[in-house]
């Protein structure tokens, strides 16, 4: 076996695995993943997509119910989301007001809201019985 | 409007790569099926707007974000129910529980590796047991192209981060095949 002498050559050898026949998921992986694909393109938005604000965020139906506490708490949640999700690596800029708007924006990240929100509810829920029994 | 057409042919471009990641994060392939597809609506219903540039760190983002919402479910079944819990759940998040410190499981059947040549195939074994985040931003460089501030916007990470996580796969990816030349005795 020979060495990749540099990074370069490494980059090169994992494109080759990465285009290896050998690498390439099965069949019914493949039908899969074209069946999502086809289910994705079919969920395609027919009308523009409202830009999420603050306050449309907070709106019935779209789920950071909890952020209506207030910009802060919204702020403070958005950078401890941030915080667990890169085990504390929070980019400095995150703790920027103006960067934190821009995270408003972000769909998947205030779902991740609502689920942190759903766990922290849950675990308190068992420990809440864990005690009482 | 994005069109069909577009997105669709943005979808064929990474599905295979993404799922490889996937599957080599968690470690199961329903699993990694499933995070995919949710990746895939995700970037359709939410994002399509985006310019074609945007989408490539954007899917890579979701698909992150998915297989960390995967590894904190099985957490929770992990904290909650025990080891048999994560067992039935084929693994955990590789630094969150002891089956991560297992050597990572085999990303598929030895009969479909035989196509790799030996060098391709330690390289594969080395990469699937890189620390997440190494294997993620060596992937993301690696496989899709990305610059420095394109894998830090999909791995949800700074610039310097990158660099780190990159450096440290590299380095590892080299000592490991530098290693495996040892025992064949040649070259």
């Amino acid at each position: 076996m020979s060495e990749p002498a540099n990074e370069d050559d490494l980059l090169r050898l994992a494109r080759d695995w990465r285009d290896a026949p050998g690498a390439t998921p099965d069949a019914d992986v493949q039908a899969r993943l074209r069946l999502a694909r086809e289910q994705a393109i079919a969920a395609l938005p027919t009308t523009a997509p409202m830009v999420e604000t603050a306050d449309s965020a907070a709106a019935p139906g779209v789920p950071v119910r909890w952020l209506l506490g207030g910009a802060a708490t919204a702020g403070l949640a958005l950078v401890l989301t941030l915080a667990i999700r890169t085990d504390g690596d929070v980019p400095v800029d995150a703790l920027q007001v103006a960067a934190i708007e821009e995270m408003m924006d972000d769909q998947a990240l205030l779902e991740d809201l609502e689920f942190i929100a759903w766990v922290a509810a849950e675990e308190f829920a068992a420990e809440e019985i864990g005690e009482a029994g | 409007m994005t069109t069909a057409t577009e997105l669709n042919s943005f979808l064929v471009g990474v599905e295979q790569k993404a799922y490889r990641m996937a599957l080599m994060a968690v470690k199961n392939q329903a699993d990694a099926l499933d995070i995919v597809q949710d990746a895939m609506l995700t970037l359709a219903e939410k994002y399509a707007h985006k310019t074609a540039a945007d989408w490539t760190p954007l899917f890579y983002r979701i698909l992150r974000n998915r297989i960390t919402d995967t590894h904190r479910s099985r957490q929770r079944g992990w904290r909650r129910f025990g080891p048999a819990a994560a067992f039935d759940l084929d693994g955990d998040a590789d630094d969150a529980d002891p089956i991560a410190a297992l050597p990572a499981a085999p990303m598929s059947a030895p009969d479909a590796r035989s196509e790799l040549d030996a060098t391709t195939e330690r390289l594969a074994a080395l990469v699937e047991g890189l620390p997440q985040r190494q294997r993620e931003a060596f992937l993301l460089r690696a496989w899709e192209g990305l610059d420095v501030a394109q894998t830090a916007s999909a791995m949800g990470v700074t610039a310097g981060s990158v660099k780190t996580h990159y450096s440290r796969a590299v380095h590892a990816l080299r000592a490991g095949l530098r290693m495996d030349e040892v025992p064949s005795g040649h070259e």
